[in-house]
């Protein structure tokens, strides 16, 4: 041992993945670490970057559909909507009632699915496993759901410009009001299992903390940003689609560290299976599709629709150039922006607290990637 | 593969609605012919500006539409017939209203200034629309790839971006290299629908 160096100490670079099991897909983080302390963390994204935006320019407005599935395949029906919405806008289709009902019904339970595979993930990154199981369990009553209406579990190719591919099933109602009154039985229980845990709790307050000001600087939104105490939430600030009509609370915690996004999460599950009863309970009959045409082209022009995800603001830039493909399309993806801060996240807490702050921000890293 | 691409329609044209409301008389005295347009849309309001003074103008925007707690939404680029975009958008936070800035810039040396240091959130976008269409941005901290690999060659994101058969990243692709054998037949041309 060099005499000099004793007693100091060297700065050392870590990577962390792009194999690493919690960063929840194909994140690579080049962390440079002093003992145990994050000095820096330099996210490396890129490794699943697919094309979406250039595929697009190359398929009519119907072929793209099945596409908009895969960058954030946990909110797959909320890709489908906001682009299937931006669309119908840009070339002024109304479609009926109905068919905006079983959208939305579609959103929350993804919106659902998608939060409860975030807790399951959130607890086996802190050391919690069993409440991964039941949250899976839980899930697999919402993926029957899906599957039974689409056909798909994950990635679902459901809504259509105009409507649907299909109606609800005969039954599919009733199942849904069972699959609801399981899972509202059931979220008390992960509260006790992980929000209520001591050793979760201390794994996650004050770590990971932003304020306001920063998070809306850095693009932070959905439910990190409310765990900032911001009530940021599309579904008021926007009113699109029904939600006005709906009694849902938005959900908002003033922590801004890891506990509080968790928070903001395990309070949503509980609006979202409101607005889900509230949804079945006035759902309307009649046609779900308005005629298209089969090859549509679209006015020229441009829109940004953007729609409440589970992860955040989602929105769907799109030019125009009236012919039947797309000349631009840009995903304003929430899991991109709801990374990029992790530097100054993560900066000066342990290395251990890396995976908390990034399960708690729940990235799909296709979606950032896209 | 651009043999059989279709005849590209003409771009959409960059901003149709050239001018400036009375709403912004006050910005367009400050930044006089460097505010392109200035207009009132259904979603908020819309700015064009010269691209060297887009950090400028954001700046001042947050004194006028932007002085109520904000949220930087997103920046991409657009490749227009004439001109290359970039689009910012910021969203207010107490009700629906989306703020929009662009800034249009020559297809050969385009050139923007940054607004990373004012919105940490734009700095990704930044190096994504740098990467993907060439754009020089000036004033930015850190300006590598983002999702593409060290080194590659050209901006995907162009219209006239040819995609690189032979390069080392790329398998070869047997459908493209001999469709017969695939395929048992010649391909059929591309654009037919089912």
């Amino acid at each position: 041992m060099n005499e000099a160096n004793v007693g100091t100490t060297d700065q050392l670079i870590v990577n962390m993945g792009p194999q690493h099991p919690s960063t929840h897909g194909v994140l690579r983080v080049a962390l440079t670490l002093d003992g145990e302390r994050v000095v820096s963390a330099d996210p490396d994204i890129g490794y699943l970057h697919s094309s979406m935006e250039k595929i697009a320019e190359r398929l009519d407005y119907r072929q793209y559909i099945s596409y908009t599935d895969r960058f954030d395949y946990l909110g797959a029906m909320c890709n489908e909507w906001v682009f299937v919405r931006a669309v119908e806008r840009l070339a002024g289709i109304e479609v009926t009632p109905r068919c905006e009902h079983i959208r939305l019904l579609m959103a929350e339970l993804n919106r659902l699915a998608s939060h409860l595979l975030y807790f399951g993930a959130m607890g086996i990154d802190t050391g919690a496993t069993t409440v991964f199981l039941y949250c899976f369990r839980e899930r697999e009553l919402i993926l029957d759901l899906f599957e039974w209406v689409s056909g798909q579990r994950l990635l679902y190719n459901f809504l259509r410009v105009g409507g649907l591919r299909n109606d609800l099933p005969d039954g599919w109602v009733e199942q849904c009001h069972a699959a609801m009154d399981a899972l509202a039985s059931r979220v008390d229980e992960y509260d006790t299992l992980l929000s209520e845990n001591r050793i979760f709790i201390a794994r996650t307050r004050g770590i990971g903390a932003i304020t306001a000001e920063e998070a809306l600087a850095y693009g932070f939104s959905g439910p990190c940003l409310r765990g900032c105490g911001v009530p940021y939430d599309l579904r008021r600030v926007d009113g699109y689609s029904l939600y006005p009509e709906l009694d849902f609370e938005v959900c908002v915690e003033e922590g801004g560290d890891c506990l509080s996004r968790h928070m903001v999460r395990s309070r949503e599950l509980r609006e979202s299976i409101k607005i889900v009863r509230q949804v079945l309970a006035r759902l309307p009959e009649g046609e779900v599709n308005v005629p298209v045409p089969r090859r549509l082209k679209v006015e020229p022009g441009e829109v940004y629709e953007r729609i409440e995800s589970p992860r955040g603001e989602l929105g769907c830039y799109l030019v125009s150039d009236g012919s039947d493909k797309p000349w631009r399309m840009h995903w304003r993806a929430p899991s991109f922006y709801n990374l990029a801060p992790l530097d100054r996240l993560c900066r000066g807490h342990w290395m251990a607290d890396m995976v908390a702050v990034i399960a708690s921000t729940d990235i799909v890293l296709g979606d950032v990637d896209r | 593969m651009p043999e059989q691409e279709a005849p590209q329609p003409a771009a959409p044209e960059a901003e149709r609605v050239p001018g400036i409301e009375p709403a912004f008389a006050a910005l367009a005295e400050r930044f006089g012919d460097e505010l392109v347009a200035a207009r009132k849309t259904a979603d908020g309001p819309d700015f064009t500006v010269a691209p060297a003074r887009l950090a400028d103008f954001v700046a001042a925007l947050r004194e006028s539409v932007l002085a109520e707690p904000h949220l930087f939404v997103d920046a991409c680029g657009v490749e227009r017939e004439t001109a290359l975009e970039v689009v910012y958008r910021f969203s207010l936070v107490s009700r629906r209203e989306i703020v929009t800035v662009r800034a249009h810039m020559p297809k050969d040396k385009p050139a923007v200034a940054s607004l990373a240091v004012m919105y940490p959130g734009a700095r990704w976008p930044e190096r994504e629309y740098a990467e993907m269409f060439g754009i020089t941005v000036t004033g930015h901290p850190d300006m590598r790839h983002l999702l593409l690999p060290e080194g590659w060659v050209g901006h995907p994101l162009r219209k006239d971006y040819v995609y690189p058969l032979d390069h080392p990243y790329l398998a070869p692709d047997p459908l493209r290299e001999d469709p017969v054998r695939v395929l048992g037949h010649a391909p059929e041309g591309e654009g037919e629908e089912s």
